[in-house]
C-alpha cells in the first residue's frame, strides 16, 4: 500500500479533480484559454475537499455539483452531468490501475536494476502513470470521437439524456464503493485486480447495452414517425378519392345541364338560354383550380420527412380554412445529414404562416422550393396587414409576435439553429404586405 | 436614355401597349426611348445593347412555351442586374414566389382585369421607373452585393439601415433593412472598406447614417427610422457627434 504524507495526497487529489476537469470539458468539446486558469483554482478547492472524505469525496463533489445547477439554473444539464460521470470513471479507472501497477513497477525495478525506490518517488510515478493513462483515455476518445458524436447526437436527439443518466450514475455510485470497500478492507493486491477486471468488463458491457438500448429505441421511434405518415397518405387518399368522385359527379350533372342548354338554344329561348348558361358557369367546380383541392407536384419533393411535413401542414390549414399551395418546378433533393433540422425549422415556419394567414382576408399560405447554383430555397408567403416597416423590425429583432404568443419565441429558435449550422441562412423581407421567410440550403462542395 | 422592350405574342394587345408606352414617354416629356417591341424571345435579347438599364415588359406565356416569359427575365437579369421587370400576364399563369425570389419584378400586371387597368399600369410602372432612375438608388455604385455561395444578392444601400456581427454566429452579417432581414458570410471590416459611405459606429456595427432618427450621446445608441438601434463606441461618438452637426 502506498502510504501518502499530507503534501503527496493533496497532489494527489488537485491533480485527479484537475484531469477529471479536463476530460469534461474535452467531452463538452469547449476550449478556452481563459477556462485553464479558472479550472486549476477550482481543482485546488475540490481537491482539498476530496481529500477529507477519501473516495467519497468524490460522490460528494459530484452532488454539490448537482446541488449548485438545481439551485443556479432550476433544473440539471444532463448533458454536462453524463459527461461529468464519464470523466469521473475514466480517472477512477486509470487511478486504480496505476495503483494496481505499482507492485508491479516496483518489482520491475527492483529485479532488472536492483534498485530500491523510495515511496515519495514512488508516489510520483504512480501520479505520472494514471496521467499517461488518461491521456490515453483522451487519445482513444480523439480517435473514435465520431462514434462518440454520433452517440451524443442520438441521445439528445432521442432525448435519453436522463436515462442514460441514472445508468452512468448507478455505475459511478458503484464502483466508488467497490473501491471505498477495498480501501476500507485493506483488501490485497491479489483480490483488487480481479475485481478491478471485472468491474472494466462490466462496464465495457454497460456501454454495449447503451449502444444496443439506443438502437432499439430510434427503430422504435422510426416505427413510429412511418405509422404517423402513413396516416396522413391515407388522409390524403380519402380526400382524393373524395374529389375524384365529385368530379365525377360533377361531370354526369354537366351533361344533363348541356342537354338543357341544348333544349333552349333550339327553341332560340336567349332569355332562358342566358340565364341558364349564367348559372352554370356558378357552378363551383369550374371556379375552384384543380390544384387548390391537391397538394400539386408533392412528390418532386424527394425527402419523405420533408414531403412527410407538407402533407401534415396542408391538412392543418385545411382544417382551419386555409389553402396551403406548394410553388415548386424542379425535383428537390435535400440531403440527409439536415433533413431533420430543416423539417424542424419549416414546421415553426408553417406554423407561424399558418397562424396568421387565419387572420387574414386571403387565407393562403404558398410554400416554394426553388433550386439554383447549388442552393436551395426554401419560401413561406403569407399576407401579413398587420406589419408596417416598425413592426417588422420587431419581428426580426426580438422575435415579437405578430398577435399570438409563441410565434416570436419560434423565429428566434429558427435564428438560432440556422446561426449554428453552417450549410443554412435564413432571411426574412416584408413586400407589398407579403411576409416572405426564406430558409436557404448551401449544398455540399 | 432609358430603353423600354416590350415581349407580347398578341399583336393586338401588343400595338395598344405600344401606344400607350409611346404616349406616356411623349406626354411626359421622358428622357426613354422605346426599343423593341417583339413576339420572340431572341428578338428581345438581341435588342439588349446596353447592360446597366432597362424597363422591360413581358408577357409570360409566348405562342405555347408556358414560361418563356420566365426564362427570358432570367436572361435579362444576367445580362442586365438591374432592369426593371414587369410581367403582364393572367392570373393563372403566375407562380407568385418563385419569380419574387428569382427574378424580384417591379410589377405584374394582370390581364384579368381589362385593358383599361393594364393600360393604367404600364404608365404608373413607366413613370415610377423614371423617378428610380432619378433618385440614383439602383445605380451601379450605390448596389450593396452580398452573395451566399455562389448565389448573389444585391440591395440599394440606401435601402439598408445597419449591418452587424449575427449574435448566433460570429462569422455572419446580418444586414438589416426597413424591410429585409439577411445573413451571408463576411466580415465588417472588408465592408467597411467596400463601402465607405456606412459609418463603423462601433466593432459590431456599420450603418447607414440617412436612417438615422436620433442619436442619445448618453447612451451612445442610435435609433433609427423604423425603431432598430446600433451601438457608438466612446471613440466614434465624438466623430459621429461632428458629422451630425
Amino acid at each position: 500500500m502506498i502510504e501518502l504524507d499530507v503534501l503527496e495526497y493533496c497532489l494527489d487529489n488537485f491533480i485527479f479533480v484537475y484531469l477529471v476537469i479536463i476530460v469534461t470539458r474535452f467531452l463538452n468539446n469547449e476550449f478556452h484559454e481563459r477556462f485553464y486558469f479558472r479550472d486549476l483554482l477550482y481543482a485546488i478547492l475540490i481537491g482539498i475537499i476530496v481529500f477529507m472524505f477519501d473516495s467519497f469525496g468524490l460522490i460528494i463533489w459530484f452532488s454539490l455539483t448537482l446541488l449548485y445547477q438545481n439551485i443556479r439554473y432550476k433544473k440539471l444539464n444532463y448533458n454536462f452531468l453524463n459527461n461529468r460521470l464519464v470523466a469521473l470513471m475514466v480517472v477512477t479507472i486509470s487511478n486504480t490501475f496505476s495503483v494496481c501497477m505499482e507492485p508491479i513497477v516496483k518489482f520491475f525495478f527492483k529485479s532488472i536494476f536492483g534498485l530500491n525506490i523510495s515511496n515519495s518517488s514512488l508516489t510520483y510515478l504512480y501520479i505520472v502513470i494514471y496521467i499517461l493513462l488518461t491521456i490515453v483515455f483522451l487519445i482513444l476518445f480523439y480517435k473514435k470521437r465520431d462514434l462518440l458524436l454520433f452517440l451524443i447526437d442520438k441521445i439528445i436527439k432521442l432525448k435519453l439524456e436522463s436515462k442514460i443518466f441514472q445508468i452512468l450514475l448507478f455505475l459511478f455510485a458503484s464502483m466508488i464503493i467497490i473501491i471505498g470497500l477495498s480501501q476500507f478492507c485493506r483488501i490485497t493486491y491479489l483480490m483488487k485486480i480481479p475485481i478491478i477486471i471485472v468491474f472494466f468488463i462490466f462496464i465495457i458491457l454497460t456501454v454495449f447495452q447503451v449502444i444496443f438500448f439506443i438502437q432499439s429505441f430510434s427503430y422504435r421511434q422510426e416505427t413510429e414517425s412511418k405509422m404517423i405518415q402513413n396516416e396522413q397518405l391515407t388522409e390524403y387518399l380519402n380526400t382524393m378519392e373524395q374529389q375524384y368522385s365529385d368530379l365525377r359527379q360533377f361531370k354526369h350533372d354537366y351533361k344533363n345541364m348541356l342537354l338543357a342548354l341544348e333544349g333552349f338554344a333550339q327553341d332560340k329561348d336567349h332569355e332562358q338560354f342566358n340565364a341558364y348558361y349564367n348559372q352554370l358557369l356558378n357552378q363551383e367546380p369550374i371556379n375552384t383550380k384543380i390544384n387548390k383541392l391537391t397538394i400539386h407536384k408533392i412528390d418532386f419533393i424527394q425527402s419523405a420527412p420533408t414531403r412527410g411535413l407538407i402533407i401534415e401542414k396542408f391538412f392543418s390549414a385545411q382544417r382551419l380554412g386555409i389553402e396551403l399551395q406548394l410553388e415548386i418546378s424542379d425535383k428537390i433533393e435535400i440531403n440527409n445529414y439536415d433533413v431533420l433540422l430543416i423539417v424542424r425549422i419549416l414546421g415553426i415556419l408553417l406554423d407561424n404562416a399558418i397562424e396568421q394567414a387565419a387572420q387574414e382576408k386571403e387565407k393562403k399560405v404558398i410554400c416554394s422550393f426553388l433550386k439554383s447554383n447549388n442552393l436551395t430555397e426554401i419560401t413561406i408567403v403569407n399576407k401579413a396587414s398587420n406589419l408596417d416597416e416598425v413592426s417588422t423590425n420587431e419581428l426580426f429583432r426580438n422575435g415579437y409576435s405578430t398577435k399570438l404568443g409563441h410565434q416570436g419565441v419560434g423565429l428566434t429558435n429558427v435564428q438560432k439553429i440556422v446561426g449554428k449550422n453552417e450549410r443554412l441562412f435564413f432571411e426574412a423581407s416584408l413586400t407589398n404586405k407579403y411576409l416572405y421567410m426564406t430558409l436557404m440550403v448551401v449544398g455540399e462542395k | 436614355m432609358i430603353p423600354i422592350f416590350l415581349l407580347e405574342d398578341n399583336e393586338e394587345q401588343r400595338k395598344k401597349y405600344e401606344d400607350i408606352i409611346k404616349n406616356t414617354i411623349i406626354i411626359n416629356n421622358l428622357s426613354m426611348s422605346f426599343k423593341c417591341s417583339t413576339n420572340n424571345t431572341d428578338e428581345l435579347l438581341a435588342a439588349i445593347d446596353e447592360n446597366y438599364q432597362g424597363l422591360f415588359f413581358l408577357d409570360m406565356e409566348i405562342d405555347t412555351e408556358k414560361e418563356a416569359g420566365l426564362f427570358s427575365a432570367i436572361k435579362i437579369r444576367s445580362l442586365v442586374p438591374m432592369a426593371h421587370i414587369v410581367f403582364i400576364t393572367t392570373h393563372e399563369e403566375l407562380s407568385f414566389v418563385t419569380l419574387e425570389r428569382k427574378i424580384a419584378p417591379l410589377d405584374y400586371i394582370l390581364k384579368d382585369s381589362g385593358l383599361a387597368h393594364v393600360g393604367e399600369n404600364i404608365r404608373d410602372d413607366i413613370l415610377k421607373v423614371e423617378e428610380l432612375s432619378k433618385s440614383g438608388k439602383y445605380k451601379k455604385e450605390n448596389i450593396f452585393n452580398y452573395h451566399i455561395n455562389r448565389h448573389f444578392f444585391s440591395i440599394p444601400i440606401s435601402d439598408i439601415v445597419f449591418l452587424t456581427v449575427s449574435q448566433f454566429n460570429p462569422g455572419r452579417v446580418l444586414l438589416h433593412s426597413a424591410n429585409k432581414e439577411a445573413v451571408f458570410f463576411g466580415n465588417l471590416n472588408d465592408l467597411s472598406k467596400k463601402y465607405p459611405m456606412l459609418f463603423r459606429s462601433d466593432k459590431s456595427f456599420l450603418v447607414n447614417l440617412d436612417h438615422l432618427e436620433h442619436f442619445d450621446n448618453k447612451s451612445r445608441e442610435i435609433v433609427f427610422s423604423d425603431g432598430s438601434k446600433a451601438y457608438v463606441s466612446i471613440r466614434r461618438a465624438r466623430e459621429l457627434v461632428k458629422l451630425l452637426k
